[in-house]
């Protein structure tokens, strides 16, 4: 017992006050550094896309950005409640789907007015699919360091889930610095190989979770 | 001891989140004591050294988590969750393994759910509405579930004393609550 004495003693020393919104002010203190990394690797190792000036007066340019840039709102959002004890992040769900299913409308309408199968097949598959979904991985990655530094400051009791999210959301951040220099204009192909992406980093997230959100 | 409740402990818990020793030290050993009986409880008599060592990591917790308490929800809700966390991964832990089944978690910590914690200070607020006497009556008869003759023993009254002041008591709060939902209507 005299120990806990002790323990409750070397705690009251070490009070410190706690600010209003410390939570979300420590996930912004994170995110932060994390995405000046991930744009310098964007800029830096892929460059932003050539054609961005003209990009930037067409519709699908901002479509095409707009959809990582919502599904990161949502995920931070999820992130502070997940990173609180017993935090389940069910409102996260419906606006996660609605966004996906206004992509996947604004996707069909542009296939739908495309000149040729030619076309078509462009934007859906693009130029290098497969390239797509690492370079998202790979911009998410200062990104989860990020989320990931923060919930271990937290408090998230379920590890797999916030590290889903935690992924998720990184991933989508990273998704949305590399809409910058990604060349691609097809939202089916945001739909896809985008969506791919982040569920890759959502993945990666959870098996990390496992292991290193446990307190 | 005095067992303090909810709106108690979320005081002492937001004059500490303002840096306020004296609350966090008071704040601390309650809840060293009511974490004792809650470990002792779910862990059974032969686990006393884990109680000490849950006890300790999960003030531990609190301190280096308490950031994550939102100072708009029930305090105890949040600190249980975290005790709760704490038992889960005793249990998981190669070697904590006691003979409590993780099944058996099932039911922890319902007293301090985020509704339960609601419906208890509703019942306080109605009991504290009353005349002193017949709240601690219904409380001791009704809620603890003691026999009108230990009660009566107890406070120093007469068996029929306390029977009409759980009676009467019961028939104010009765009235009273019908005039709360006429309001809210």
């Amino acid at each position: 017992m005299a120990k806990t004495d002790d323990i409750i003693d070397q705690l009251v020393k070490d009070l410190q006050p706690v600010r209003k919104n410390a939570l979300p002010r420590l996930l912004m203190l994170a995110i932060v550094p994390g995405f000046a990394l991930s744009s310098a690797f964007i800029l830096m190792g892929h460059g932003l896309r050539p054609d961005l000036s003209s990009a930037m007066s067409q519709a699908a340019f901002w479509a095409k950005s707009a959809y990582p840039l919502l599904l990161s709102m949502v995920g931070v959002a999820a992130l502070i409640k997940v990173s609180r004890p017993g935090g389940r992040p069910v409102g996260a769900a419906a606006p996660v789907l609605v966004i996906y299913a206004l992509l996947t409308m604004l996707g069909l309408l542009q296939l739908n007015s495309a000149p040729s199968p030619a076309e078509q097949h462009r934007l859906i598959m693009g130029i290098s699919y497969w390239f797509c979904p690492l370079i998202i991985l790979a911009a998410g990655a200062p990104l989860m360091a990020a989320t990931f530094w923060f919930l271990r400051r937290a408090a998230p009791t379920r590890p797999r889930l916030a590290g889903f999210i935690a992924g998720g959301t990184a991933g989508s951040i990273g998704a949305w610095v590399y809409s910058w220099g990604c060349i691609e204009n097809g939202l089916t192909f945001v739909g896809l190989w985008y969506t791919l992406g982040i569920v890759l980093c959502g993945l990666v997230g959870t098996v990390l979770g496992r292991r290193f959100l446990r307190w | 001891m005095k067992q303090l409740t909810e709106p108690e402990l979320k005081a002492l818990m937001l004059l500490s989140l303002d840096g306020d020793e004296t609350a966090y030290r008071c704040l601390l050993d309650m809840l060293r004591h009511l974490l004792v009986s809650y470990y002792a409880r779910r862990l059974g008599g032969s686990a006393a050294a884990h109680v000490d060592d849950l006890v300790q990591d999960t003030l531990l917790a609190l301190h280096q988590r308490r950031i994550t308490y939102d100072r708009d929800r029930p305090f105890t809700a949040w600190f249980f969750t975290i005790a709760r966390h704490k038992l889960v991964d005793h249990h998981r832990r190669p070697g904590g393994r006691g003979h409590l089944g993780l099944e058996a978690l099932g039911d922890m910590a319902d007293d301090f759910r985020e509704d339960a914690v609601a419906a208890n200070m509703d019942v306080n607020r109605l009991l504290a509405s009353l005349p002193a006497w017949q709240g601690e009556m219904i409380r001791q008869v009704r809620l603890e579930g003691r026999s009108v003759a230990e009660t009566a023993a107890g406070t120093g009254r007469t068996e029929a004393m306390v029977k009409i002041g759980v009676h009467r008591g019961i028939k104010a709060l009765a009235a009273k609550m019908r005039g709360e939902r006429g309001e809210d209507r």
